[in-house]
Formats: C-alpha cells, sequence, structure tokens
C-alpha cells in the first residue's frame, strides 16, 4: 500500500455512488487536483459505478461490494474501481456516435465515453476474479 | 437538486438547480415527461445552476426532446460551463437549440 493511498468499500446500491464521488473528489483535492479535474474524477466514478450498480449486479447489489481505491503518486492520480460481478470490459463496447441525430440516439453508452473523455488514462483487467478499471489523471506539474 | 416550473404564455419554464445524477435523473425525467403530457410542448429548460450533470441526466432530457420535437421542442437555456461540457461530449450541443439567457430561448418560441 502507498503512503499517498485511500480505500473505500460501498455496498453496490444506488444510493452509495454518491459516496464513492465524495471519497474519490476529497482524495483528488488532496493530490492537489484543480476543481475542475476532481469534477471529472467524480464524474468518471459516478459513470463507472452507476454501470456496475445497473449492469453488472441488476440493481441487485444489496450484497455486493464496490472498491474504490486512490493512490497520488509518481505526478499521478489513480483510481480503481473493483467488482465481483461477471467479467466484463466496459472499453470494449463501441463507442456511442456524437455525430448522430436525434432519432437514432437510443440514450446508453455515453458513461463509457465521458470516462475515456474525461480521464488521461483508462484500462481495464480481470484479476483474481474481479473486474478492475483504472482511471488516471495526471497532477499539475508533472 | 430543485426543480420549479412556471408558465410564461404559450412557454413552460423549467429551472433546475444543483446535482443531476443517477440517483434523481428518474425524478428529473418524470417532471419533463409530467409537462409534456400535459401538453406543455413548448418547454425551455434553464440549466444556469446545474452544477453537475451525468449521463443519466442527459439520457432524460434526450427522451424528453424524441417525445416533443415535431409538434413542439425542448430549448436549453444558459447551461452552466460543467454542462456545456457534458453536451459537447456527448454532440448534443448540435442537437439541443441553446440560448445565452432565459430570456432568448422564451422569446425564441
Amino acid at each position: 500500500m502507498y503512503a499517498n493511498e485511500t480505500h473505500l468499500r460501498i455496498a453496490a446500491v444506488p444510493h452509495q455512488v454518491p459516496v464513492a464521488c465524495r471519497f474519490v473528489a476529497e482524495a483528488a483535492v488532496r493530490a492537489g487536483l484543480d476543481e475542475h479535474a476532481v469534477y471529472h474524477c467524480q464524474l468518471a466514478v459516478d459513470e463507472t459505478c452507476t454501470n456496475i450498480v445497473e449492469h453488472a449486479y441488476q440493481m441487485q447489489g444489496e450484497h455486493q461490494i464496490i472498491d474504490i481505491v486512490c493512490q497520488a503518486a509518481a505526478g499521478r492520480f489513480t483510481i480503481i474501481i473493483l467488482d465481483d460481478g461477471p467479467a466484463f470490459d466496459p472499453l470494449s463496447r463501441p463507442a456511442p456516435n456524437p455525430n448522430a441525430p436525434l432519432e437514432e440516439r437510443t440514450g446508453g453508452g455515453w458513461g463509457i465515453h465521458f470516462i475515456k473523455k474525461l480521464m488521461d488514462e483508462v484500462s481495464y483487467s480481470r484479476e483474481r476474479g474481479r473486474n478492475r478499471l483504472t482511471l488516471v489523471k495526471r497532477l499539475p506539474g508533472s | 437538486m430543485n426543480i420549479n416550473v412556471s408558465a410564461h404564455n404559450n412557454v413552460t419554464l423549467i429551472e433546475v438547480s444543483g446535482r443531476i445524477d443517477s440517483m434523481n435523473a428518474h425524478e428529473f425525467g418524470e417532471v419533463l415527461l409530467g409537462e409534456i403530457d400535459k401538453g406543455h410542448i413548448q418547454i425551455v429548460l434553464d440549466l444556469a445552476n446545474v452544477d453537475y450533470m451525468s449521463s443519466a441526466g442527459l439520457r432524460e432530457i434526450v427522451s424528453a426532446l424524441k417525445k416533443v420535437r415535431g409538434s413542439g421542442d425542448l430549448r436549453l437555456a444558459q447551461p452552466s460551463p460543467r454542462v456545456q461540457e457534458v453536451l459537447e461530449m456527448a454532440g448534443l450541443d448540435t442537437i439541443f437549440q441553446i440560448y445565452p439567457t432565459r430570456v432568448a430561448a422564451v422569446g425564441s418560441y
């Protein structure tokens, strides 16, 4: 565990998602990110956790968990989000088309698109039976 | 999140403040669709005081626009910089008519 590392475990239910957002925002502020970057981290965590609650656990995750780890090291603020849902790489999904006309829009898929746009690096792995999504924001001056 | 609905001649003004996220987006959508169901199809959505909107919120305004466009419209007024950013990421800044002030948006009908 890094010196600048914090952990949070939440139940995989909708009302816990804002708790995860606040936890990450506080860690991002401590790491030295500016207000806009902190907002991006919150939004990325909101979208990630919402996808896990709604899709991985099908809104029945009251006995399931999501783990969130924040690390600040080597000029990078890293957020790791782990869940125990079925193996699913959200980054493999086709990106929605921002140029699609209104009638072709179905409403889904934008969360992952936002995460990719808002963070400097995003990666997925399946480790020890868990989904692991890693989100990185570079710290100012790095 | 707070929502205030008011009538200005034939235009319905919906002012929202606070956060629109996955927790309350459905409630927000219910207000939009409730107005449309009442026949209020010329709508201005004032987003000046929305400081956070996730994709769940965008899904609701797109759904409302799809329901109303053709017979009426849903137009946006003075989105905050954070809302403007997510509108642009989703390419919605070219789909919605967006006005710099509430007066301009209401007067556009």
